[in-house]
């Protein structure tokens, strides 16, 4: 199976609705009912990345063409991040039938999918779900939320 | 070093504007209320919240519990989440939040019937821009409850964010 992948630079560099909407228009490069039907979900898409559910685990995108996997970057990853990551996809994903699942930690699972429940090509999966599925997301899915030095950074 | 100084305050604001919000959705949901209406208002209060935090004219924001079937007093609970502007005089600008704080908000004030609603007000200094989806309103009075602070939870920059819990007096 192909897939793309692409990180978006979240907090502190964008908002939870930036990044959200960042993201609706990478993977709906066309207005349209895909583009309001994610648009319309956008606190509880912002609530998950502002809990950064999104950083270790990807939005996965399954519809026409390769399979697309966003993370968001939090952080001093955010500040740090390479535009390229971002970059547009070669594709409409959502030109056809699509389903975009979100990934959500247990404590929240209940309340996301009561969110979604009228989205007929939202899903929510559980952290849980493919938390061992790599050892680069079980390792993030276990890092502590970074501190950031913005004194040094000013003086870089 | 311009450019890093107002990003440096560009991302202060982002990050404790996020964590009040995600603060704010533990609190609604440790005490045992619906999170739905908050995800429904979530574009509007990051608006207003972030925009206010930029200028310098949120005060603090303010979460105030009810119960709307109580015509006499409907008055349950209130958080405030207040902003000190210049927590970190001396500080060294790290963006921090400290989760405890919240939990431990959570603990001390307690659950509340199902049945309660709950509402969001912005504390502004006069002369604050106007933003989409807000609009004036008077908060319910304190009187008969005691104010109890907890502690700074979230920082960023010269920004602090404390948080208080209000409870009925015995």
């Amino acid at each position: 199976m192909t897939i793309h992948a692409r990180r978006i630079a979240s907090i502190p560099c964008r908002t939870a609705t930036e990044t959200w909407r960042t993201i609706c228009e990478l993977i709906t490069p066309q207005d349209g009912a895909a583009r309001r039907e994610l648009q319309a979900i956008v606190g509880v898409a912002s609530a998950l990345i502002t809990e950064e559910y999104t950083q270790g685990a990807p939005i996965v995108l399954a519809g026409t063409g390769p399979q697309v996997r966003i993370y968001t970057l939090h952080g001093d990853a955010a500040i740090e991040a390479d535009s390229l990551d971002e970059a547009p996809l070669n594709h409409d994903p959502t030109d056809g039938d699509w389903t975009l699942s979100l990934p959500c930690g247990d404590d929240d699972l209940d309340e996301t999918l009561r969110a979604v429940s009228e989205s007929p090509h939202i899903e929510v999966r559980s952290l849980a779900d493919q938390a061992c599925s790599s050892s680069t997301s079980a390792k993030q899915l276990i890092t502590p939320r970074p501190v950031i030095d913005l004194a040094a950074l000013e003086q870089s | 070093m311009t450019n890093v100084v107002v990003n440096v305050r560009t991302h202060a604001v982002t990050h404790v504007a996020a964590n009040i919000l995600g603060s704010v959705r533990q609190i609604i949901k440790g005490c045992g209320l619906s999170t739905a209406k908050m995800l429904d208002q979530w574009q509007v209060l990051e608006d207003g919240i972030s925009a206010w935090l930029a200028t310098g004219d949120l005060e603090a924001l303010i979460l105030e519990v009810y119960d709307p079937s109580d015509r006499e007093d409907d008055r349950r609970g209130r958080f405030d989440f207040t902003i000190d502007y210049a927590y970190y005089r001396e500080g060294d600008g790290d963006l921090w939040l400290d989760p405890e704080t919240v939990r431990r908000t959570i603990l001390k004030n307690g659950s509340y019937p199902s049945a309660c609603d709950y509402r969001f007000v912005a504390d502004t200094r006069p002369g604050r821009p106007d933003v989409d989806g807000w609009s004036t309103t008077t908060l319910r009075s304190t009187s008969g409850f005691e104010r109890h602070t907890v502690g700074t939870a979230i920082g960023g920059g010269s920004l602090g964010a404390s948080v208080a819990y209000y409870r009925r007096s015995p």
